[in-house]
């Protein structure tokens, strides 16, 4: 009777979490011209296909387009997407976030390909921004659902006498 | 020196190294999971699903290990940390799911069920503490968790596991004698179907449209909000976002749960009915839908899970049972059902959904995918449809049994008895507890007659699992030869 996949919520955030600071790590050193690995270049991928989410998400609340079956998850990805957004050195019109994500995600893609030419650098730095306040974002988030120490949950389960 | 023992006279002089401090913490948690997982795999469990499980769980969080060693910052351990200590909910699951906490025939009924939705299905069962039933599709999240946390060039160790067809369905502990109340699991092997029913109705054009419509009212609330609020103007997107992805996820569950319980019924009959009246009893039938698994009233699922009987005549059928056995215990069974009628004939719930602006809107979508939904459960249960039909022949034997005192898995000549279908005995026992009444003594089942009646359901059920077992492995060394 429960939501699916409920308990594993939080695995989400985190894998989410690490797929974005993992991949700020990795747009800096595409930036600095570092090498990176095929397992890098397949983290930067999914980077990309996260960015093209988002960018689907934005069409999705803006015209009610949704180009495949996965609306639900897009405009998930969107939500976790709107604090990080806010908090981005360059501020993104919110009518603007479907075509800039798009063209982001196609920097991104382009770069992992061919290195971090001149007319991709601005592209992959705000990628890159947008990876770093995504992952605190996600962090805080799990961080908040947390008990670090207590009283084993039952604060509210035994009656109170003294 | 004298007197000193010097252990290592050449230990090097390093500098703390932070990072390497924090990533030698990581590996210490992930051994520490994998001895625990390790320590469970000499319990009994039911069904091999566990020891399948287990395995993954030993590879995958050997292989995190390389994932560990490659990460460049703390905050990356950080994340792979808290996943280790997140999956310390396998080791509750596995806890629970061996044989002196999960009943053999409950696993194997499931697998015996879910096999014919979807063959060499992996099925983990589970008692819980808390008092709900649930359903977890492992299969999509296991390959998720390899896709996030391997690096791509260690993943293809993991290619079995990522596509099997693995369900964990978990059950309330304090019913784990009560099999009657487990025809829910109908319900559980629904969710998929549900799943299913999503991604398809996502594609077609209607589907498409109704998406459309549904986003052009959340604008337009939006738009009527921010009139009344402009302070609130520049966070318009995080606002429409919010309220979008609320729309979403409300008509969504209320598709998950009305098309999980229309293939409840499918599966499991009138027993699906039963079962879900009693655990829907303890709540309010109108609630509207609530945070955070938004579940629709249960008055509008006790309503459609009648619809969907009667557009079957499964009730009808199973009251006008044949013979004089049955007979004295219909009087009871269609009185429960005529309470059931009265209350899914009450309309409070859809007054209830008209409270919040974006529940409605939401409703007012489950209401136009709801025809096609349900035609979708009835097509894809067509492999496990329970045949009320053939039951209704077989329920006076059946109760006759139950009177007597003996599991009820069979009927026919007893030198040569036809075993039953493996539901029949939780709806004779239903009908049976429906009365109330112990046959011999005439007075009201006391608690250790319904024991009692626990028990000779529970035997049946492994019976008839038996009986197919053996017949399945005659059949297959009579090929042989």
């Amino acid at each position: 009777m429960s939501a699916p996949g409920h308990e594993f919520q939080e695995s989400e955030y985190l894998g989410l979490g690490l797929l974005a600071v993992t991949s700020a790590a990795l747009i800096d050193r595409l930036l600095l011209g570092q090498p990176i690995d095929d397992d890098d270049k397949y983290t930067l991928l999914r980077a990309k296909r996260f960015l093209a989410d988002v960018s689907s998400g934005a069409k999705l609340v803006h015209s009610g387009v949704s180009s495949h079956a996965t609306a639900v998850d897009n405009v998930r990805k969107l939500r976790y997407s709107v604090e990080p957004l806010q908090l981005m050195q360059e501020q993104i019109k919110s009518e603007e976030v479907e075509s800039v994500f798009e063209r982001v995600a196609t920097s991104l893609e382009e770069s992992v390909q061919k290195g971090a030419e001149a007319n991709l650098r601005d592209d992959l730095v705000m990628a890159k921004d947008f990876f770093s306040q995504l992952q605190r974002f996600l962090m805080a988030l799990v961080e908040s659902r947390k008990t670090r120490t207590g009283d084993a949950g039952l604060r509210y389960a035994m009656p109170r006498y003294a | 020196m004298p007197g000193f023992v010097t252990l290592c006279p050449d230990m090097p002089d390093q500098a703390f190294d932070t990072l390497d401090y924090w990533r030698r913490r990581t590996h210490q948690l992930r051994e520490g999971l994998l001895r625990r997982i390790d320590d469970l795999s000499a319990s009994d469990y039911p069904e091999a699903s566990a020891s399948y499980i287990i395995e993954f769980l030993l590879a995958f969080f050997e292989e995190l290990g390389a994932r560990i060693d490659k990460a460049s910052s703390e905050q990356e351990l950080r994340f792979i940390s808290q996943l280790i200590q997140t999956s310390g909910i396998f080791l509750q699951w596995l806890d629970n799911a061996h044989t002196a906490q999960t009943p053999r025939a409950l696993a194997l009924l499931l697998k015996e069920l879910m096999d014919r939705m979807q063959p060499q299905s992996v099925v983990l069962v589970v008692p819980q503490a808390e008092y709900n039933y649930g359903i977890n599709d492992l299969g999509p999240k296991l390959k998720w968790y390899v896709e996030e946390f391997i690096p791509h060039s260690r993943q293809s160790r993991f290619e079995k596991f990522v596509n099997a067809p693995l369900k964990l369905v978990a059950f309330p502990r304090i019913e784990r004698d009560n099999l009657r109340a487990h025809a829910i699991f109908g319900h559980e092997l629904g969710h998929p179907v549900a799943d299913d029913f999503l991604d398809w109705e996502a594609l077609q054009p209607e589907g498409k449209n109704a998406q459309a419509e549904a986003n052009a009212k959340v604008a337009q609330l939006v738009e009527t909000s921010l009139k009344s609020r402009p302070d609130l103007a520049d966070r318009a997107l995080e606002i429409s976002v919010r309220t979008l992805d609320r729309v979403l996820e409300i008509r969504n569950r209320a598709l998950q749960e009305l098309v999980s319980d229309a293939v409840g019924i499918h599966i499991f009959g009138p027993s699906a009915l039963f079962a879900m009246h009693e655990l829907l009893w303890h709540g309010d039938w109108d609630l509207p839908p609530q945070q955070p698994q938004w579940y629709p009233p249960s008055r509008m699922r006790l309503r459609l899970m009648l619809q969907v009987l009667d557009e079957k005549k499964s009730l009808e059928l199973l009251t006008s049972c044949e013979g004089s056995i049955s007979k004295k215990y219909m009087a009871d069974v269609a009185a429960f059902i005529q309470h059931s009628r009265a209350i899914a004939g009450e309309t409070t719930d859809q007054s209830a959904l008209k409270s919040e602006p974006d529940v409605l809107i939401a409703y007012e979508w489950v209401a136009a995918s709801l025809p096609a939904a349900l035609k979708f459960a009835a097509e894809k249960s067509g492999p496990v449809l329970y045949d009320i039909s053939v039951a209704q022949k077989h329920l006076p034997e059946l109760l006759e049994r139950i009177e007597l005192g003996i599991p009820p898995n069979e009927v026919g000549d007893p030198l040569a008895p036809e075993t039953v279908d493996v539901r029949s005995p939780l709806l004779a026992s239903w009908v049976y507890k429906t009365k109330g009444v112990d046959a011999r003594t005439g007075q009201p089942l006391s608690l250790k007659d319904i024991d009692k009646l626990n028990l000779q359901t529970l035997l049946a059920v492994e019976y008839v699992l038996l009986r197919g077992k053996y017949e399945q492995h005659t059949a297959a060394t009579e090929v042989q030869k």
